[in-house]
């Protein structure tokens, strides 16, 4: 039997490794399923590999503005930062905004894209957001781990929240864990009344608007309408949009009861109620203009003016439109000074955070 | 002739080619891990794909001329040639794919990946200089030995 040599056998097994290796290779790449390609994270089957949408209340992409350039000077938050950060639904893009300034995080839903925005963004609603900051309790993203090469959680508490201001409620309950909460503006929005796009009903004044919530106004054709009975939709109690209606609108005047059918848990519910309700023009509802107009687009909504004037920023601005709201990035009283959270939160009311603001299509507190 | 001369050009041949093959299974074994991840792949898909069959048949065509460094000095002229020229942009274009793929920002892998090609000159290098003792020794010119 012929003697192998050492050289030859070293050299036999390098090459035994290079075809055995692109051989892996080559099956893996073949292996792949290629129906994946270009299907959404929030559509995709139930492989626990894979994550879906954690904002099922936004029913358009986040895309950045065909003007979008780099702001941020400095990167004031990582990735797991952002697990910190919960909110409203309607604040949702001022989260994104700052994953794509501070982390570079891209557009698309594809859930094999390590940096698709919606694995930065995790908002759970106005009055969950604000029970996980003054409880403590966590938020969770998704994030690639690149070593293991699959999507995993980051879970941490709660610390920064982007929301309408706390209501009476949450404060109380605040001070009952014997937590101090931190609110500063950091932009405005127009808090708007909706309506199928048949009402005939084009604008309401301010007393109308009350009467109509306090229930001393059951009828369209009180107000310039149809003949019918308003049906007049609700949010749940301690949600941004119910918050904004008590202290906003009725200011203390007290609210009629609404059925349960006409009580939506969350906004996106509730624009589709307006506008599926079978009587289509009797309904009426409330939200968010920058929710309604960016976010979450029904065709079969119109957005109603309020004294004549529309919600929108040049109204917001001067203060003409009667229902200006503001949203607030709420820290702790015991969040430390030097921590990132309340560096950030400083930072959305710097000239940097505003312009921020602004590019993330809201309009800013200042200027 | 040197007979030992001789031996001492062909094991530096030898050494070269195992040195060289050794790299190509770094980079295989680097390829392998990154396609295992079907993330990575479907990303590449929706780029368009077709990077792989590339990949694969250019370090089988690369190993081959490797190991016919053995066989012919030609083929050893021919791949240097074909480094020089061909490869450097695919290998880099590799390197570049490879490490963004980890993370590596664009400009960082740029900067690494020429670095890289250039290390990968050092087989050659190495086999020339056995060629050319190898040449020597048969020729008889070793200043004195006639």
């Amino acid at each position: 039997m012929k003697k192998i040599s050492v050289s030859t056998a070293v050299i036999a097994a390098l090459i035994a490794v290079i075809v055995g290796s692109s051989g892996f290779a080559a099956y893996k790449y073949l292996g792949t399923d290629r129906s994946m390609v270009g299907k959404e994270a929030d559509r995709l089957g139930a492989d626990p590999t894979m994550h879906s949408s954690q904002n099922d209340n936004v029913n358009v992409m986040l895309t950045r503005p065909a003007d979008w350039r780099q702001i941020a000077s400095e990167k004031l938050l990582l990735r797991e930062d952002f697990a910190g950060i919960d909110g409203s639904t309607a604040t949702i893009p001022i989260t994104a905004e700052l994953a794509r300034q501070f982390c570079g995080a891209s557009d698309t839903l594809h859930y094999y894209d390590k940096k698709n925005i919606h694995s930065y963004v995790s908002h759970n609603t106005t009055g969950t957001a604000y029970e996980n900051l003054i409880f403590g309790r966590s938020n969770r993203i998704e994030a690639y781990d690149e070593i293991n090469k699959k999507w995993d959680n980051i879970e941490k508490p709660v610390r920064l929240v982007f929301a309408t201001p706390p209501s009476e409620d949450e404060y109380n309950t605040a001070k009952s864990q014997r937590v101090t909460l931190e609110a500063e503006p950091i932009a405005l929005d127009g808090f708007v009344f909706i309506t199928h796009k048949d009402n005939p009903v084009d604008s309401l004044t301010v007393q109308q608007i009350k009467d109509i919530y306090s229930g001393k106004i059951t009828n369209w054709k009180d107000v310039g309408g149809r003949d019918e009975i308003i049906r007049a939709f609700q949010r749940t109690k301690n949600s941004g949009s119910q918050t904004a209606m008590e202290e906003l609108v009725m200011q203390g005047e007290p609210m009629a009861e609404a059925p349960i059918a006409f009580v939506s848990a969350e906004m996106g519910a509730l624009v589709e109620s307006v506008a599926e309700y079978e009587n289509e023009s009797a309904a009426i509802g409330y939200t968010y203009y920058y929710y309604i107009n960016n976010l979450y687009k029904n065709p079969d909504i119109k957005v109603i003016n309020i004294d004549g004037i529309s919600p929108e920023n040049e109204n917001l601005v001067t203060g003409s439109y009667p229902f200006t709201a503001a949203y607030y990035a709420v820290i702790r009283g015991d969040e430390p000074q030097d921590s990132v959270y309340r560096r950030v939160r400083d930072y959305m009311l710097s000239d940097e955070g505003q312009e921020i603001i602004r590019l993330a299509g809201y309009c800013p507190v200042k200027g | 002739m040197n007979e030992n001369k001789l031996r001492r050009g062909e094991l530096t041949i030898k050494a070269a080619v195992i040195l060289k093959l050794i790299g190509n299974a770094l980079i295989a074994l680097w390829t392998a891990l990154s396609y295992s991840d079907m993330t990575d792949n479907l990303y590449r898909i929706s780029r368009g794909g077709g990077q792989l069959p590339m990949i694969v048949g250019g370090i089988f065509a690369d190993t081959l001329l490797t190991v016919l460094w053995l066989k012919n000095k030609s083929f050893h002229t021919i791949h240097v040639w074909l480094y020089i020229l061909l490869y450097g942009l695919a290998f880099i274009g590799l390197l570049v794919d490879l490490m963004n793929l980890y993370g590596a920002n664009a400009l960082g892998a740029v900067v690494t990946a020429p670095i890289l090609w250039a290390a990968g000159l050092i087989p050659f290098i190495v086999c020339g200089a056995g060629r050319r003792s190898r040449t020597k020794a048969m020729q008889g010119d070793d200043y004195g030995e006639r």
